[in-house]
């Protein structure tokens, strides 16, 4: 048992998880009313006001004013945003411009009239769907909606008013809700208003409106809306509890499970079953147990809108399989931890349900232990029978009936002949033979058939009194009783035992399909074949064409492999909605449905890598099965490609690895070779200008040499930053111990200079690699020299994160026109006594910038110029001094 | 000093060894040489040189290879000759046991001065209970520093860091043997504590408003203290 008095771990992780991803998402604040004419417009309209005042920045996506003035005058100063106009047979529709405003990107949008129904070929069919993009995206939406819209009050508004809603919201928009502002009106003010005209009524409303403005009716509305109001201001209280972990009396850990079919009163349970777990605040969800039975096109339609009508309403939808539902439904309980079990009161024939062991609720119950089932009336009674009861599903074919009683024919024909020599009891033997027989070729309704006819055929032929239905003695009657019940026990053993082959079989040819599949896959060659391979499976296994897009630049698609005729711009934007929102659009989804083509995204663990879009022929189905095997299918597509792109990159590496080594080997090679004849020459001249007199020729060669070897080191330096195989190695440095070094190796090049030389306090420890910053000061410093007259100035300051060099020099500046090149390599100023080549600011740009710095340059007053080399770094957080 | 000490070149460029022949015979050593690393570890086995003299850049194997076969079985001081710029390769032969390095092209004055402070070595150890340089002097005994014979108070850490370099004087000591000498061997990734207190150190030392300049700083190697004979 859950100890009541800790918050449980889940439950804070699902409320910081909310909280995260509403924090992302824009806020939702419904206007709610009990029935319209109750002013939800007008109110949002004045909220929107109030809120324009306050800065914030506001467009209107759609408002129906009806001409009321005093709303009219409350749009003024709004901006709008252009309705579409939607042609739809010869008719113009004006809707609302999802798009438009997407582009627009508001801080808040007023959308009015949630439940509205959109034009035909919209994006989304309903005004919701629009509203729930909207939030993804950010943006923040006011908008209105009655009560009696509600998907799950919706049984209970058409019990009180008669009317049955056909534009419904579902629940979890409701839930979704951030804020709900109730509107409220007690019944005579609003009859009043009516009296007065201020409540607009559609024209073709007349009195169907009048019937529904009745008193009554408009008390118990207001009830559902105060009820509703006060349930989610509770449910916020709570929530509100649970995120911040108040004590409290730690409410229902309830859960409820409800058993979904597709019987049309499993509908009603689920309505039933979202209201009882909104008021207790317990979670809910939906169970399917699909049994070996397949269900006919018109159980699956509707099977499948129950399903879709549970997750609208917040259910979280399981599907499960075997024949025994109470035993299914017991386990996904316990799985799943359920509290309570809501199912259907059950409407099967008593008689049949005895012999199955009992109606489903009796199994529950017998079974259940500690979990409650809830039985729930079904207040519809159809000549449909539940789903449980499963006969009628076993329609049989004409075919078998005639086998059948061909059998019997037979048989009969046989016994007649045979009866003279074996006795008419061995003749019923000969019956009950064929019937064992005909079990295995037969479906259920058929063998129920034969093993009915040949016992009244033995019956009638065979058993004295012959050709009258009579059994006279106690003997024969037990005899036919024994044989009528052995044939339809075996015939219904045999029947179900060829349904769990068959079961079988269907499971194998999905897993056949499965592993060709992914064995198709592997074996390509390319990404490319396995694609067109993938396409060609698909359209075999499914029926249709297929189409594969997969992710190109900037988030557009590329075809890749197609197998069908190209997508028109219509589907092509389906294909980027799926992809762009990572869900299943277009056909047999919520999204764009009137749309040709299904359209599923291609997900791998954290980015949509492209689309598979299928076109179907417009009387094909694509069941539940059908769409988890497509699913599986779409999930190796995506590892492929994947693997494919991660295969490319590290090629990519490898190859890039393998050259920078070479560059590495080749650079140091030469390096070698260069500057070991210069160390024996420079080293040579020294040792023998020791001993020699002054002045002789031998210092010459020695800075010869030097000066050689300054070149090839920056000649080497440049080929290191241009293959890009300079790395650097950080480690923490006292700036002024690094100028100290520098000011000491470049003593002879700073031609007897003056240094200025002024540290940040304190002058360290910096994250640096001091060999990059010691051969940029050297540079600088030698480059500076070079073109100063008396004084160099080397100034460090700390801005954290940017260290900046500063190195001045008091010569003539540079030109203007030279400023933008002075850092390309090999650039010479034309009006200097430079020597070298011209790469010592390029090696400097290029130190610069392997550091993850950068470098400029400026001429100051009076004279001179100014260098500035800017290197991202830290301070260390033991300071110097 | 009766016989010359004998020093062994591994380097595969005749042209220096022929040059580093002529500057050590005239700084009165006995010069034998090696081409690869292979012939310079057998060399090295069967001449037992008082010296070695060590390329980092050789055909065969590599330099740091030689030196760990080397040191697996002898404690013969070593000097890492090297053109390349790699100071990498430079520290992980000098934490794996060389002596001293000089890059190329290097100055004979320069050389010899290295080979003279690890010839020192050799001679047997006098007493070593104080040391002096210039004017620094240090009283290991009583755990002193001096500077022109004033007394500089130092902190155990300051203490600990310079006794360091002076037990190594004239060498160069790689970042990782001062954290682990000073700081322990958990410490060998904290060199700002390093930067830090050699500041500390050479600021104590600074006399006439100028840093202590005995203490050199090696980029990307090491600390060395240069012995006052060297200077100037």
């Amino acid at each position: 048992m859950i100890d009541a008095s800790r918050p449980d771990p889940d439950a804070l992780l699902a409320g910081l998880q909310r909280e995260q991803r509403l924090s992302q998402q824009g806020r939702l604040k419904i206007f709610l009313g009990m029935c319209p004419g109750v002013g939800k417009t007008y109110a949002m309209l004045l909220s929107a006001q109030q809120q324009e005042e306050d800065g914030i920045d506001i467009a209107v996506g759609v408002v129906e004013t009806h001409g009321r003035i005093e709303t009219q005058a409350l749009t003024a100063g709004l901006e709008r945003i252009p309705l579409k106009r939607v042609e739809h047979r010869g008719i113009t529709l004006e809707e609302m411009d999802i798009d438009a405003i997407l582009a627009r990107k508001p801080d808040l949008v007023l959308i009015d009239e949630l439940a509205h129904t959109n034009a035909p070929n919209s994006r989304h069919p309903k005004r919701y769907q629009d509203v729930l993009e909207l939030l993804a995206t950010g943006i923040n939406v006011y908008t209105t909606l009655n009560v009696q819209h509600l998907e799950s009050h919706r049984d209970v508004v058409a019990q009180i008013t008669g009317i049955i809603m056909q534009e419904t919201v579902p629940d979890s928009v409701f839930d979704r809700a951030n804020e709900v502002e109730l509107i409220d009106l007690t019944a005579e003010q609003l009859r009043k208003r009516i009296d007065e005209g201020k409540v607009y009524l559609a024209e073709n409303a007349g009195g169907a409106a009048d019937n529904f403005f009745r008193e009554g009716n408009l008390k118990a509305l207001r009830e559902i809306a105060l009820r509703l109001t006060a349930e989610k201001a509770d449910r916020q209280l709570l929530d509100f509890l649970k995120d911040r972990s108040i004590k409290e009396p730690w409410r229902s850990r309830e859960r409820l499970l409800v058993a979904i079919g597709p019987s049309p009163y499993s509908e009603r349970l689920i309505r039933w079953t979202r209201r009882i777990a909104a008021a207790t605040h317990a979670t809910w969800m939906g169970i399917y147990v699909e049994s070996s039975i397949a269900l006919d096109e018109q159980n699956k339609q509707r099977l499948s809108k129950n399903l879709t009508l549970a997750r609208s309403l917040g259910a979280e939808v399981l599907m499960t399989s075997g024949d025994n539902i109470a035993e299914a439904l017991l386990r996904m309980a316990k799985e799943h931890n359920a509290t309570q079990i809501v199912v259907g009161k059950p409407m099967g024939n008593r008689f049949i349900e005895m012999l199955r062991g009992g109606s489903l609720v009796d199994r529950l119950v017998r079974k259940s232990g500690e979990i409650d089932i809830y039985v729930v009336r079904a207040d519809k009674p159809t000549p449909w029978r539940p789903q449980f009861g499963a006969w009628s599903n076993n329609v049989s074919r004409l075919g078998d009936c005639i086998k059948a009683i061909a059998a019997v024919f037979i048989v009969t024909l046989l016994g007649l002949l045979l009866k003279p020599l074996i006795g008419y009891t061995t003749v019923g033997l000969l019956y009950l033979f064929s019937v064992l027989i005909m079990a295995l070729f037969l479906r259920r309704g058929p063998m129920v058939l034969m093993a009915l006819l040949s016992a009244l055929t033995w019956n009638f032929l065979f058993i004295e009194p012959k050709f009258t239905l009579y059994v006279s003695n106690v003997h024969d009657g037990v005899l036919l009783g024994a044989y009528f019940l052995v044939a339809i026990v075996v015939g219904q053993l045999t029947s179900r035992l060829r349904r769990r082959e068959f079961l079988e079989r269907q499971r194998e040819q999905q897993a056949t399909a499965l592993y060709q599949f992914a064995r198709e896959l592997v074996s390509a060659e390319s990404l490319q074949t396995a694609l067109v391979n993938a396409t060609r499976l698909i359209d075999g296994i499914f029926q249709c064409r297929t189409s594969v897009f997969l992710k190109a630049e900037k988030n557009t698609l590329t075809p890749v492999a197609a197998s069908g005729p190209a997508l028109d711009d219509h589907e092509l934007s389906v294909a980027t909605w799926a992809f762009l929102n990572k869900e299943a659009a277009g056909r047999f989804t919520n999204t764009l449905p009137q749309s040709a083509i299904f359209c599923t995204p291609l997900r791998s663990r954290d980015h949509t890598l492209g689309v598979v879009a299928l076109r179907f022929n417009p009387d094909v189905t694509f069941g539940l099965n059908d769409q988890q095997l497509f699913e599986t299918f779409c999930a190796q597509i995506a590892v492929l490609i994947e693997r494919d792109f991660l295969r490319h990159k590290a090629t990519q590496f490898e190859i890039e690895e393998n050259s920078q080594r070479l560059q590495k080997t080749l650079l140091d090679c030469v390096s070698h070779e260069l500057k070991t004849p210069l160390a024996v020459i420079t080293t040579a001249a020294e040792s023998l200008e020791k001993s020699s007199s002054p002045g002789s020729l031998l210092s010459e060669i020695r800075i010869a040499a030097s000066r050689l070897n300054r070149i090839v080191s920056n000649l080497l330096n440049l080929a290191r930053i241009e293959a890009g195989t300079i790395k650097t190695s950080l480690d923490w440095w006292d700036l002024r111990e690094i100028v100290t070094q520098v000011l000491d190796l470049e003593k002879a090049s700073l031609l007897e200079r003056k240094v200025d030389v002024e540290f940040p306090n304190p002058s360290g420890p910096f994250e640096l690699d001091a060999a990059l910053i010691e051969q940029i000061l050297a540079n600088l410093l030698r480059n500076a020299a070079r073109h100063s007259n008396h004084q160099i100035t080397l100034r460090f300051s700390f801005e954290d994160p940017q260290l900046e060099i500063r190195v001045s020099d008091d010569g003539s500046g540079i030109a203007p026109e030279e400023i933008a090149h002075i850092f390309d390599k090999f650039y010479r100023s034309s009006s200097t006594k430079t020597d070298g080549l011209g790469l010592g600011l390029s090696i400097i740009k290029g130190f610069a910038e392997a550091h993850h710095g950068s470098v400029s340059v400026q001429n100051i007053k009076p004279n001179g110029s100014e260098f500035l080399v800017r290197i991202p770094t830290r301070l260390s957080n033991h300071p110097l001094q | 000093m009766t016989a010359p000490l004998s020093i062994l070149i591994i380097d595969d460029e005749p042209q220096i060894r022929r040059l580093l022949r002529v500057v050590l015979e005239g700084g009165e050593y006995r010069v034998f040489e090696a081409e690869m690393g292979a012939t310079g570890i057998q060399e090295a086995a069967s001449r037992r040189p008082d010296l070695i003299l060590l390329d980092l850049g050789l055909p065969d194997m590599r330099g740091n290879e030689v030196l760990r076969r080397i040191r697996e079985w002898s404690t013969v001081p070593v000097l890492i000759l090297s053109v390349h710029d790699d100071e990498e390769d430079k520290v992980e032969a000098l934490d794996g046991g060389a002596d001293d390095y000089v890059t190329k092209p290097f100055n004979n004055a320069e050389l010899l001065a290295r080979l003279r402070v690890l010839t020192r070595r050799l001679s047997p150890p006098g007493d070593d209970s104080t040391f002096e340089s210039g004017p620094l002097r240090v009283d290991f005994a009583i755990r002193q520093v001096f500077l022109h014979n004033r007394e500089i108070p130092l902190t155990p850490t300051e203490y600990a860091l310079l006794r360091v370099l002076v037990r190594n004087a004239g060498k160069v000591v790689t970042h990782r043997h001062l954290l682990t000498s000073v700081w322990g061997p958990n410490s060998v990734e904290q060199s700002q504590y390093l930067r830090v207190y050699m500041t500390h150190l050479r600021n104590k030392l600074a006399s006439d408003g100028k840093p202590f300049s005995g203490i050199h700083t090696e980029t990307r190697i090491g600390y060395r203290l240069i012995l006052d004979e060297e200077r100037g």
